[in-house]
């Protein structure tokens, strides 16, 4: 099947916003599919993705590195490339000018099919080992040399990882369902169940609804995880939970599926990112620790200081990037599992059993020891004892409590009121913005990420402490453009340097230690609240608060 | 079919194997009675590659029946850089899918390397109507690639009676590359007429890299085409390099 009928979809879903109409064109194109085994490629292509987010393989392209391979496969150069992206806000349209532009002749050319652009991005993602960026570079500019203008834009997008053609997951079950006259619950079902859109078309297409009612759980695809709402209290959550909860420890770190099929162990976060290879130890614990052959667990991953306090989630971040010397950072960064769920055990689905069932299956598989455990848990009516528990979870350094409900079966990928979270907010920061960078795509010609930074008195000068990119409408934007565009000092590329004038409202879910700003800080999650007209740049909130809001929200973690 | 070919001076066929390399992942080898050959293009398909090494360099060259051998460039390149100058390189294959490489000098040190299945490339290299001939000195080019790279990515070949120039314009800086037959590096030059032809730096220098600075360097092209650079092996092999032109508009 060609490339280019597949560039023709991205194309007319770009020019349209109606979901219907996009459903439409996405269902038609997945009905033209013959081939069952490029059906199980394309749902991916089709949301801008080569491979699920939980497989292993990542192409590991940047915007320099694609550029290059494009400058080779045109003749045209880097530079030249990147400078126009100032004019057409997008790099996949400076990479399409370029490819009408091209200089370069080959030798031999062929039409790209669809099975030479996935099998070529296969080989880019597996190149490994010393030369892999320049046979990488190879390969892509190899598919560059034969792509049209057009193919070439949503080919560099789709190494980019950034389509912009509004197609999200929910839209691509309606297709699918549409395409192959199955049911969208099922169709669904299926998805969550198994997190493999080329799966679930497949088995959509070959065995229809009666097929794809007997999806069950698979030991190495990850299940949508089952999501929280918060609470404002413990009191709130009992109530909500009809008078008895279960309270768990919400530890500060990372989320993970934990799959294991005799010796063969998968470890996914929260994202559903396989991260296995990044924690090798965790992985020789759970061989030994979860008694069943076949098992699917979830738990929390949790980094562990030097008094066994926790550390903040982000050193197990840290852990899940690091791709060498990992052994270095098994001692420097211990970690530890709590374990809160049970789905699946040879054979058998746990997904529907209510929640106190799996728990006590759970505890009874697990051999407990140092590193891997059940979650520390309180199962109460009292709002006094499980009040006396979420504080002594602050004291010892958690993030707070998580609440649920006794008999609530496992709802994958929901984010309903069976389980709530419980924890201390944080008081909104008024900021100053200090730059910005030009958006690309539906926000081309609008600056929409804006550098922040905290007054220094004792300077007299700006700190910057993060970048706030969510919480704008796209009017916002364009009022915030034209208030800023007089205030640019100095461009260079997509990013600006700005008089700090403006003072602007956030909100955000933590204060970080961070080395990547000056002033030591930086906020997690920030997210656009107001703009702060009554306040001037020397208004906004100083270093010193900034400071004084990480120590309090340290001691509410039960750091000092 | 087993075959067993000896060549002397294990080094030389390194650099010819390396010089391929910096352009290919893999290769198909043909050995047949008249010699070893082997044809590819880059991944890109901007550059052709044409080796031909006539039995009769090689000191034995036995064989049972005509062969195509695939191998990993990188793999092979890495093993043969293992070979000291003096070194006796001795190619052997018998009814297994591995390739026996030996590096015979103070010790035998043998290799075995898995062979791979490759596509062989069904190209014929094209009748080209270049209109210039030069034979420049390994050093002259590999220099020329250097000093253009640092101003462009691409540099224009240019050449006229009794001169050859190279150049390459960045938007800032400019660099300018002339010889004469008075030049100790220009060997020899032939020119139908005046001819102009630029090609993409980074390619040039993939090529050029296993060039020997004295080597003797044959290079034809014509008016916005293809550049053939080749260069010989012990007088009558060579290896040769197609390299598709950039087009301004």
């Amino acid at each position: 099947m060609l490339y280019k009928e597949l560039a023709e979809l991205y194309k007319r879903l770009e020019k349209t916003t109606l979901k219907t109409l996009k459903t439409k064109f996405v269902s038609d194109f997945l009905k033209s599919v013959e081939k069952p085994e490029l059906l199980e490629v394309i749902p991916y292509l089709i949301l801008g993705k080569v491979f699920p987010d939980w497989d292993e393989r990542e192409l590991g392209i940047g915007e320099k590195l694609l550029i290059k391979a494009v400058s080779m496969a045109t003749g045209i150069n880097s530079e030249e490339i990147e400078n126009s992206v100032r004019d057409t806000g997008d790099l996949g349209e400076s990479i399409a000018l370029a490819l009408k532009k091209r200089k370069q002749k080959s030798f031999f050319s062929q039409p790209l099919t669809i099975e030479r652009v996935y099998n070529t991005l296969v080989k880019v993602a597996e190149a490994s080992g010393a030369g892999s960026q320049d046979r990488k570079l190879k390969y892509l500019a190899n598919l560059f040399m034969d792509a049209s203008p057009d193919e070439g834009k949503y080919l560099a997008r789709t190494v980019l990882g950034i389509m912009r053609t509004g197609v999200a997951e929910g839209l691509l079950r309606d297709a699918l369902a549409d395409a192959f006259k199955v049911r969208v619950e099922l169709v669904e079902r299926a998805y969550m169940l198994t997190s493999d859109f080329g799966f679930v078309a497949r088995v959509a297409k070959l065995e229809g609804n009666e097929g794809l009612a007997k999806v069950e759980i698979q030991v190495g695809k990850p299940i949508k995880p089952m999501l929280a709402q918060m609470a404002a209290n413990v009191r709130e959550a009992l109530v909500e939970m009809g008078g008895e909860a279960e309270f768990e420890i919400k530890y500060d770190g990372a989320r993970v599926q934990v799959h294991k099929n005799g010796n063969r162990v998968l470890i996914y976060s929260r994202r559903l990112e396989n991260v296995t290879k990044s924690i090798p130890e965790v992985v020789e614990r759970v061989k030994e620790a979860l008694k069943p052959e076949n098992v699917i667990v979830e738990g929390e991953l949790v980094a562990v200081g030097e008094s066994g306090r926790p550390r903040p989630f982000q050193y197990v971040l840290r852990r899940f990037r690091r791709k060498y010397n990992i052994e270095e950072m098994i001692e420097k960064i211990p970690l530890e599992l709590n374990l809160f769920d049970i789905l699946y055990m040879d054979g058998q689905n746990m997904i529907d059993t209510p929640f106190m069932e799996r728990r006590k299956v759970l505890e009874s598989v697990v051999n407990s020891n140092e590193w891997i455990k059940p979650a520390k848990n309180l199962i109460t009516k009292r709002p006094e004892e499980a009040e006396e528990f979420y504080h002594k979870a602050l004291d010892l350094g958690h993030e707070g409590l998580m609440a649920k409900r006794l008999d609530s079966v496992y709802e994958p990928g929901n984010r309903g009121k069976k389980w709530l979270k419980i924890k201390p907010t944080m008081e909104n920061l008024d900021l100053v913005i200090l730059g910005a960078e030009w958006g690309e795509g539906r926000r081309s010609g609008v600056l929409s990420s804006f550098l922040l930074g905290a007054y220094d008195p004792v300077k007299g000068d700006f700190v910057p402490v993060g970048k706030v990119g969510s919480g704008f409408t796209d009017e916002d934007l364009v009022e915030f453009t034209k208030m800023l565009k007089p205030l640019i000092k100095k461009e260079h590329g997509k990013e600006v340097e700005l008089e700090p004038k403006v003072v602007i409202e956030v909100a955000y879910q933590e204060i970080q230690k961070s080395p990547k700003y000056e002033s030591g800080f930086a906020l997690r999650f920030p997210r656009y609240i107001a703009l702060r007209e009554d306040k001037g740049p020397e208004d906004a909130d100083t270093v010193q608060r900034v400071a004084e809001l990480y120590q309090f929200q340290e001691r509410l973690k039960g750091g000092k | 079919m087993p075959f067993e070919i000896v060549f002397d001076g294990a080094k030389e066929f390194a650099d010819l194997i390396d010089t391929a390399s910096n352009l290919i992942d893999e290769a198909a080898f043909k050995i047949a009675e008249e010699g070893i050959s082997m044809r590819a293009m880059d991944p890109s398909r901007v550059v052709l590659l044409d080796l031909n090494l006539p039995a009769s360099i090689f000191s034995k060259y036995d064989l049972d029946g005509e062969e195509t051998v695939g191998v990993n460039m990188d793999h092979f390149k890495k093993v043969l850089k293992r070979g000291k100058g003096k070194d006796i390189l001795v190619l052997r294959k018998g009814e297994e899918n591995f390739l026996e490489i030996t590096l015979e000098g103070t010790a035998k040190r043998t290799f075995r390397l898995p062979l791979i299945e490759v596509e062989e490339l069904e190209l014929d290299l094209p009748e080209l109507p270049f209109t210039v001939k030069a034979v420049i000195l390994g050093e002259v080019l590999k220099e020329a690639v250097k000093d253009a790279s640092l101003v462009s990515d691409s540099i224009k070949f240019i050449a006229k009676e009794n001169e050859f120039v190279m150049r390459a314009e960045g938007e800032t800086q400019e660099v300018e590359i002339k010889l004469t037959l008075e030049d100790e590096g220009l060997l020899d030059l032939n020119v139908e007429e005046e001819t102009r032809s630029a090609y993409g730096v980074s390619y040039l220098a993939d090529m050029a890299k296993g060039i020997g600075k004295a080597d003797e360097v044959v290079l034809r092209f014509g008016n916005e085409m293809p550049l053939q650079m080749d260069y010989p092996i012990r007088d009558e092999g060579r290896l040769t390099f197609l390299l598709a032109p950039r087009v301004e508009e």
